[in-house]
């Protein structure tokens, strides 16, 4: 497992290298790679896959314009998805006032269809469909730690948080998380 | 939902908009930027101000740290940022390390009961984010009413031999859930004394 993320890390830096001397290819691969994924990611933020995507976007310009930025020591899916993080939370510091009641019904739909494009497994997206009745920041935590196989100090990178507190977060959102589970198999039997 | 292909389009063409925007931008900065000596004084003046607010603030902060640092461990590093405990009684369980958890494991063994905690907060920073095993003598489960899965804050000496922490007394230093302790939480001991958990939001 290790040896795995460690290539994928190594493909991803060599493919930023390539964009940083100017393969516009290299960029769009890392692009297609990463985006489904971070909408998703974003989406639990918002609520709102239009507004997700939009702010994928968004990182992705940001990395296009301010392409020097990135430095290699971190991974540039944590990079990708501080910026992304960021975004969305600035938004709804800013819309504070808006409360979302339910997402709208194409918006529904087109995450299921962007899961079940991500989350290959059917294992996965039930479990998917359970984890997002927990509260936000476990949502988050599981979705970055268990379902994206990050480790605790990327996903402390990404949510601006000390490795322990990440590891609480997860703990408590894996409870959670078990005990809403149990909860659903007790009422089908 | 755009496919990749209208995905990548609409990067590059906010990617141009945004440069046209910084473009224009610093056109207008240039235009500004025209100095005049009017401009100039002004700016001096400004600068004088503004490194007089900065010093100001600098020396506010150090005193900050100063007294912070007086403080021996008051404010310790619980884990989360924005948590803190609060007792409810003042002057209670002065000597006294606060820990929150929940129980992984809870058993008796040998007339006396076990319990071991994942240890989520506490007081002086150790052990959070691991188990500690405590055991609280002459008791039973039936007394103590502890099951897994409970969220606890114990008030734990210390061993001056081994270092390990100790319940003195399970009446006073056992508290226990009373609501959700995920928002606000109430904890509540035997002996009827309440602290309260309190996490702020962001």
């Amino acid at each position: 497992m290790f040896l795995i993320i460690e290539n994928n890390v190594n493909l991803d830096w060599e493919a930023y290298q390539r964009f940083l001397n100017g393969d516009q290819k290299a960029f769009e691969e890392l692009v297609i790679k990463y985006k489904d994924g971070l909408i998703l990611f974003i989406n639990r933020y918002v609520n709102n896959m239009h507004t997700a995507e939009d702010f994928a976007q968004d990182a992705f310009v940001e990395i296009l314009i301010h392409r020097e930025r990135y430095q290699p020591s971190v991974s540039f899916k944590t990079y990708l998805y501080t910026i992304g993080r960021n975004k969305a939370v600035d938004y709804i510091r800013k819309n504070s006032r808006v409360v979302y009641i339910e997402d709208y019904p194409d918006s529904e739909q087109e995450e299921y269809s962007l899961e079940e494009k991500v989350l290959k497994e059917e294992d996965k997206r039930m479990l998917y469909e359970e984890i997002k009745r927990l509260k936000k920041e476990y949502q988050i935590a599981i979705m970055l730690i268990d379902l994206e196989g990050m480790s605790y100090r990327e996903a402390a990178g990404i949510l601006k948080k000390s490795e322990n507190q990440v590891k609480i977060l997860i703990y408590r959102a894996r409870k959670s998380l078990e005990k809403a589970l149990r909860k659903g198999e007790k009422s089908k039997t | 939902m755009k496919s990749d292909q209208e995905f990548i389009e609409g990067i590059y063409k906010k990617a141009e908009l945004y440069r046209a925007m910084e473009e224009q931008e610093g056109q207008v900065w240039n235009k500004r930027n025209r100095n005049t000596a009017q401009r100039r004084r002004y700016l001096k003046t400004a600068g004088l101000v503004a490194a007089g607010v900065m010093l100001g603030a600098v020396l506010v902060y150090t005193k900050e740290i100063r007294l912070n640092q007086s403080i021996p461990e008051a404010t310790p590093d619980v884990g989360l940022v924005n948590y803190r405990m609060e007792r409810g009684i003042e002057g209670q369980n002065q000597e006294k390390i606060l820990v929150l958890g929940s129980i992984t494991e809870v058993y008796e063994k040998d007339g006396a009961v076990i319990i071991e905690i994942f240890v989520e907060k506490s007081e002086d920073s150790k052990a959070v984010g691991e188990k500690i095993i405590l055991t609280v003598p002459s008791t039973s489960l039936e007394e103590l009413k502890l099951s897994k899965d409970q969220e606890i804050v114990t008030a734990l000496s210390i061993d001056p031999e081994n270092g390990n922490y100790e319940v003195e007394n399970w009446k006073s230093d056992i508290y226990l859930s009373n609501g959700d302790t995920s928002e606000k939480g109430l904890y509540e001991s035997w002996s009827g004394e309440i602290i309260e958990e309190i996490i702020e939001k962001n």
